[in-house]
């Protein structure tokens, strides 16, 4: 016949003893060190919205394409003040939304968090870093870049023009005008300086 | 025995353990009731820290009008700002505009704004509509995290008591065959001895 079980067999060993008490130690760890910080977490998507720093950004985007190039052409312009607005319209707009659309991702974060199902470790934030200036400011920056260079290339022409007429006037020798250098006989005919540079044989 | 300092009850919680061991770890006697209580604490944290704000996001996530509302007052300043540039850049380079280009200037600034905030307005209401999708499809894979964890539990429950249950009646029953064993038994020795 066996003997009745003994107490002293059914006591935890030291291996479920050493478990339950570092699992108990996490425990407490994880509530000091983790669980403020996502409280801070849930703090930080309610007050500090990402929005401001992105429209920030993108109304320092918008000036630096649009007016960061002053010059007398965009002083005097009708339209470039238009393409302003909408350039920053455009980008105001953009910002907001994948600001509002980081806020959200950061609040649903804190949710999953704290439901114990896993944090999603990119905030987003990051993507202000690589924010590019948006296809509408591109376009019109460009615009502004097409005009400046058809003035410059228009005030590069007529300054040549009235360079060479008034180097025609001073030129020595008969006949000089402002189209005809001195010293021709044939309007037509190459000049001499031009002959005697060899170019002409 | 020790305990540790809540944070969120700004006190030491219910949660206690029995002392330290010689490393320095809590000593957990009850395991059984330790997990009780913490799970217990889990859930009753959760709705004390991130109750009202799961209320919210999932109101927001329905209600949100924010970047619409913010767009039209875009639209509403960005005249002015492009008015006073366009001046300030006339003024810095001593240009007079006649009036009909400040006219012209104007009229630029008025119909590029009106249109480009048209627009923004018009692409605020599609990417809020996006977003506030886009959160509540987020708070419902949440959700049904939630319940899917939830029925897991409630079905391990709920095993443990059928389990228990079933054990219970075929205890009763073995129990109630060994009671009738054993008065067979009894009743048989007392005809046994009757007899002799």
């Amino acid at each position: 016949m066996s003997s009745k079980p003994k107490k002293s067999a059914y006591k935890a060993s030291e291996t479920e003893k050493a478990s339950a008490s570092v699992a108990m130690a996490q425990y407490q760890r994880f509530k000091q060190k983790y669980d403020p910080l996502l409280q801070q977490m849930r703090d930080a998507s309610t007050s500090e919205d990402p929005t401001n720093i992105l429209r920030n950004r993108a109304a320092a985007d918008t000036s630096q394409a649009l007016t960061a190039n002053l010059n007398l052409r965009g002083a005097r312009s009708t339209t470039d003040a238009a393409d302003y607005t909408k350039g920053y319209l455009s980008q105001m707009g953009g910002a907001t939304t994948q600001g509002k659309e980081i806020q959200g991702k950061l609040q649903t974060n804190v949710l999953s968090i704290a439901n114990q199902q896993g944090a999603d470790a990119a905030s987003g934030l990051a993507q202000a870093a690589r924010t590019q200036t948006g296809v509408e400011l591109s376009r019109l920056a460009d615009k502004q870049m097409v005009k400046n260079k058809k003035l410059s290339a228009v005030a590069g022409l007529a300054g040549s023009f009235i360079g060479q007429g008034l180097s025609n006037l001073g030129s020595k020798g008969e006949g000089a005008s402002f189209f005809t250098p001195g010293g021709m006989t044939n309007k037509w005919s190459i000049p001499e300086r031009v002959k005697k540079s060899g170019l002409y044989g | 025995m020790s305990s540790f300092y809540d944070i969120k009850e700004g006190s030491y919680s219910s949660v206690r353990s029995s002392g330290t061991n010689q490393y320095g770890l809590p000593t957990v006697d009850n395991p059984e009731k330790t997990f009780a209580q913490i799970t217990r604490n889990q859930y009753l944290d959760f709705i004390k820290e991130y109750g009202d704000f799961e209320d919210d996001v999932i109101q927001r996530s329905q209600t949100d009008t924010s970047i619409v509302d913010q767009a039209r007052e875009d639209a509403a300043i960005a005249p002015a700002l492009a008015t006073g540039i366009a001046e300030r850049n006339t003024q810095r380079y001593g240009i007079g505009l006649t009036p009909t280009q400040v006219a012209q200037r104007r009229k630029n600034i008025q119909l590029g704004s009106t249109l480009g905030g048209i627009q923004s307005v018009a692409d605020a209401q599609l990417g809020q509509r996006e977003i506030n999708k886009g959160i509540l499809a987020d708070l419902i894979n949440i959700g049904q995290g939630v319940n899917r964890s939830s029925l897991s539990t409630m079905g391990s429950a709920a095993q443990n008591a059928a389990d228990r249950r079933t054990a219970y009646n075929r205890d009763k029953a073995s129990a109630k065959a060994n009671k009738y064993s054993t008065i067979g038994a009894l009743g048989s020795a007392a005809i046994f001895a009757m007899a002799f």
